[in-house]
């Protein structure tokens, strides 16, 4: 696990008590809660899924309201309702993946005639954004996994289909390309 | 002295970790999710409860039927059934007439020899039942009782076919 750069989610115990009493109401029907687990946990999974999507801020926003559908669906398999968030993320993450797999070629034309994407959000580093969404699928994915979702190597490889080690050759890779364009 | 390369891998790590982690979504998002979400979800603890109140339920019955109607144990019917007959073969008392005529005391004797032939067979298939033993420490006696009757009144009747083994 990438413990430096995690994902801000709750890690405090109140805030983990909450997503508790939120989770248990929200798997028995209560709706309202189910929105206040949206609105604690869709702000830090849209700028993950934003990247992975190369600037395409619809697709990412498919992702999201997806990963949040399932997540009402199938609410009853999470075993540890602490692990919300991580069970969240994972599931978006392999939408998103297995989305980018079946839609390969389409994104790449997409992606190539697009102009410089804008971030949803104020980009204090726009450079750095921009240089992200334009690297190639596989490096941007390693790199937005593993410097911007918090995931390991192995974690990466499983969600990815790749061994550990094509991880960290991506990301060897991604992090080349990243500083001969910021150079 | 640090490379240019680990500079430049310390500054690429700076600007990674200042990059913006959240963002709040577009509110019409959720209006989105909530527009797709099913309208009826079983909680999972209803459907406990409801298990369990069906579970409960079902044993309510069966104590209730069963209550009514106790199970039936085959070696027990087989025991109740021969015991019955033996009963209905016990006289309360021995009849004035097996005292008189000696052909009454020998029927008499013939049916009780019976029954301690049948008390012995169900001895067999149930050894050990104290019933069963009851009923046959019972039938002997009353066969002792009959050859005494016999001798005392000078009967004709004076059984040979086994021993009195009380």
């Amino acid at each position: 696990m990438n413990a430096a750069l995690t994902n801000p989610v709750p890690d405090t115990d109140a805030e983990v008590g909450n997503d508790l009493i939120l989770v248990e109401a929200a798997r028995d029907g209560d709706r309202r809660a189910f929105e206040a687990l949206y609105r604690r946990h869709a702000g830090w999974l849209l700028p993950v899924l934003w990247r992975l999507a190369a600037g395409d801020r619809s697709r990412a926003e498919d992702w999201l309201q997806e990963a949040f559908v399932q997540a009402w669906q199938k609410l009853d398999q999470l075993r540890d309702d602490a692990a919300f968030p991580a069970w969240l993320k994972r599931m978006a993450i392999n939408l998103a993946l297995a989305d980018q797999r079946r839609g390969q070629l389409t994104l790449a034309e997409q992606t190539s005639e697009r102009a410089a994407p804008e971030p949803p959000w104020p980009a204090a580093d726009l450079d750095l954004e921009r240089a992200i969404v334009g690297l190639p699928e596989r490096a941007r994915q390693v790199l937005v996994l593993f410097h911007l979702a918090g995931l390991g190597h192995a974690e990466i490889g499983q969600a990815m289909g790749i061994d550990p080690g094509t991880s960290k050759a991506q990301l060897h890779r991604a992090r080349t390309l990243l500083k001969e364009r910021l150079a | 002295m640090k490379t240019d390369d680990s500079r430049l891998d310390q500054s690429l790590d700076r600007r990674l970790a200042a990059l913006t982690r959240a963002h709040a979504p577009d509110p019409a998002l959720w209006h989105g999710i909530e527009g797709r979400l099913p309208p009826h979800r079983r909680s999972r603890r209803l459907a406990i409860a409801a298990a369990v109140g069906g579970l409960a339920l079902i044993v309510a019955t069966l104590a209730a039927q069963l209550q009514r109607e106790p199970l039936l144990d085959p070696g027990r019917m087989t025991v109740d059934a021969e015991a019955q007959a033996l009963r209905a073969l016990e006289p309360e008392t021995i009849p004035a007439a097996w005292t008189e005529a000696a052909a009454g005391l020998e029927s008499a004797w013939h049916d009780n020899q019976a029954a301690i032939a049948e008390l012995e067979q169900a001895l067999e298939r149930s050894p050990g039942n104290r019933l069963l033993l009851d009923f046959l420490a019972q039938a002997r006696r009353r066969q002792a009782r009959l050859i005494g009757q016999a001798a005392t009144e000078h009967s004709v009747f004076i059984p040979t076919e086994r021993s009195i083994d009380t």
